[in-house]
């Protein structure tokens, strides 16, 4: 059986965004748990690597927090009301309970789920469930946010105000995201690192990676498909190998989702 | 706009001690001081619209039971016949003890439901927690608790997608309950499969973490709505009946 994760390392910087692209398979769920340290669970996940974390350490802070690619586990069902989902962590923390609440409100508020806060968790649709599992999350002030497709199940107008909260967090919290959305990776991104087969494939800024009139030989993220498309750019698929071989210009098509 | 306080849980320890208390109150007291409780209970369940589930449920399963059990003592008792239904003779003592037995069956059932009802598991939790139980015991009980909830969302899920599939639910309750039976198998494994995840999440909560505070202090965002003298009352009336239904039950 392939290990999900081989011979990665990966140096995560203070308040710096990390967006993991690569596609179904390749391991962005797996390095996710990896770098919030809960793989100890599967010692046979990964091979070999590590994950540095560079951070100052805040007063109050949490380490790390993390939304699942499975987040509807992440709801306790353990609490009658949003409010008190979203302030389960923070008591666990054994903060005192004037800190949990203002921490409580202002991640409502962030995530913009006021009307939610007094109904049961039971009764919300996937969306708001997501929602409910970010603010959770931003409550507990972490040093490092891990995102594992955090925008799974909300509607376009949430996903621009994801992206908004998310650049506005950067400037206390690094940032991990496993997301091959174009819009997230261009308007947060600092670092994208593309994964395959359990291998890091390239690591670097966005135009270092996808530079101009670079002819790449990459399991390319859905997104950059999705552009290509957009541009009409010139592709040939490879029938002899299982890679798809693309030819585009990709400063030309980022320029395009920027005005997009 | 509504302040957070209210979106937080009032817990009230009275309703454990209450509860409790008539549950060993059941062993404690003569037949018709025991007869009188569960008249006061009954009529509250009756009235209330919240515990009508339990008054339903009473009626459906445990009253067919008591009414069995009672004409079955009945039977097979020495002593004087109290009436004759053809050839079975049902004698006094038999249905007394059935009586006995019933009506301290009954107050069980009930005042547990009626805990049940009122007192939610997380707060028991929560109150576990903050008196210092092992933080593993807590984990392993937050896992259970919330397997109650994400299989009845997920047996509804089935419901209704097999209800859109053509499954007849204007049957009785057996009927559709045979129809579903053989889904509660896939439907457990689906939990255990995703206990993993479950697990995950809490410590992605904190819930695990070593240096968590929640075992050396009262969880902070709970309100205890109840005074300290209430609460040392109650405790009285839990040890008092401890104390009294034990001593009948030895005796």
């Amino acid at each position: 059986m392939p290990l999900a994760l081989s011979a990665i390392n990966l140096e995560v910087n203070e308040r710096e965004c990390i967006m993991l692209n690569g596609l179904s398979g390749s391991g962005k769920s797996t390095l996710c748990l990896a770098a919030a340290d809960f793989l100890k669970a599967f010692p046979a996940a990964v091979s070999s690597g590590k994950i540095i974390r560079h951070r100052t350490e805040q007063e109050g802070g949490t380490g790390i927090a993390m939304v699942m690619q499975n987040f509807y586990s992440q709801i306790t069902y353990l609490r009658p009301t949003v409010f008190e989902e979203i302030a389960f962590p923070c008591e666990n923390l054994g903060l005192p309970r004037d800190e949990i609440i203002e921490r409580t409100d202002d991640a409502i508020a962030r995530i913009r789920i006021g009307h939610l806060a007094g109904r049961n968790p039971l009764d919300l649709s996937g969306g708001e469930k997501q929602k409910v599992v970010l603010a959770t999350a931003i409550a507990m002030s972490p040093d490092l946010l891990i995102l594992d497709e955090p925008l799974s199940q909300l509607d376009p107008e949430s996903t621009s105000h994801l992206g908004e909260i998310l650049s506005g967090l950067k400037r206390s919290m690094s940032l991990i995201i496993a997301e091959n959305d174009p819009y997230l990776t261009l308007k947060v991104a600092d670092r994208v690192v593309v994964l395959s087969d359990g291998k890091i494939l390239a690591d670097g800024k966005l135009e270092n990676i996808l530079g101009p009139d670079v002819e790449c030989e990459i399991d390319l993220p859905a997104w950059t498909r999705c552009i290509m498309e957009l541009q009409n750019g010139d592709r040939t698929r490879d029938h002899a190998g299982t890679a798809i071989r693309y030819e585009l210009n990709y400063k030309r098509a980022i320029e395009t989702m920027r005005k997009i | 706009m509504a302040t957070s306080d209210a979106f937080i849980t009032k817990y009230n320890p009275l309703h454990h001690y209450v509860a409790l208390s008539i549950v060993f109150a059941a062993f404690a007291f003569k037949l018709e001081w025991q007869l009188a409780i569960l008249v006061i209970l009954l009529a509250a369940t009756v009235i209330s619209p919240r515990r009508k589930l339990i008054y339903r449920g009473f009626l459906k399963f445990v009253l067919p039971l008591i009414i069995i059990g009672f004409f079955i003592n009945g039977l097979f008792f020495a002593g004087n016949t109290v009436f004759t239904l053809g050839l079975l003779k049902f004698k006094g003592a038999g249905l007394l003890f059935a009586s006995r037995v019933a009506v301290r069956l009954v107050l069980i059932v009930i005042s547990i439901s009626d805990y049940f009802s009122k007192v939610k598991s997380e707060t028991v939790s929560e109150y576990l927690a903050a008196r210092g139980a092992d933080r593993r015991f807590i984990y392993i009980f937050l896992l259970s608790v919330a397997m109650v909830h994400l299989l009845r969302d997920k047996l509804q899920k089935i419901y209704v997608a097999q209800s859109a599939r053509g499954l007849d639910t204007t049957r009785n309750f057996v009927t559709r309950a045979r129809y579903l039976l053989p889904l509660l198998v896939p439907l457990s494994y689906s939990y255990i499969a995703e206990s993993l995840d479950r697990g995950i999440a809490l410590r992605a909560a904190n819930f695990a973490d070593k240096n968590s505070r929640r075992t050396k202090s009262v969880t902070p965002l709970l309100k205890v709505s109840i005074s300290k003298t209430g609460l040392i009352l109650g405790r009285t009336i839990l040890i008092a009946a401890i104390a009294i239904g034990a001593s009948r039950l030895f005796s």
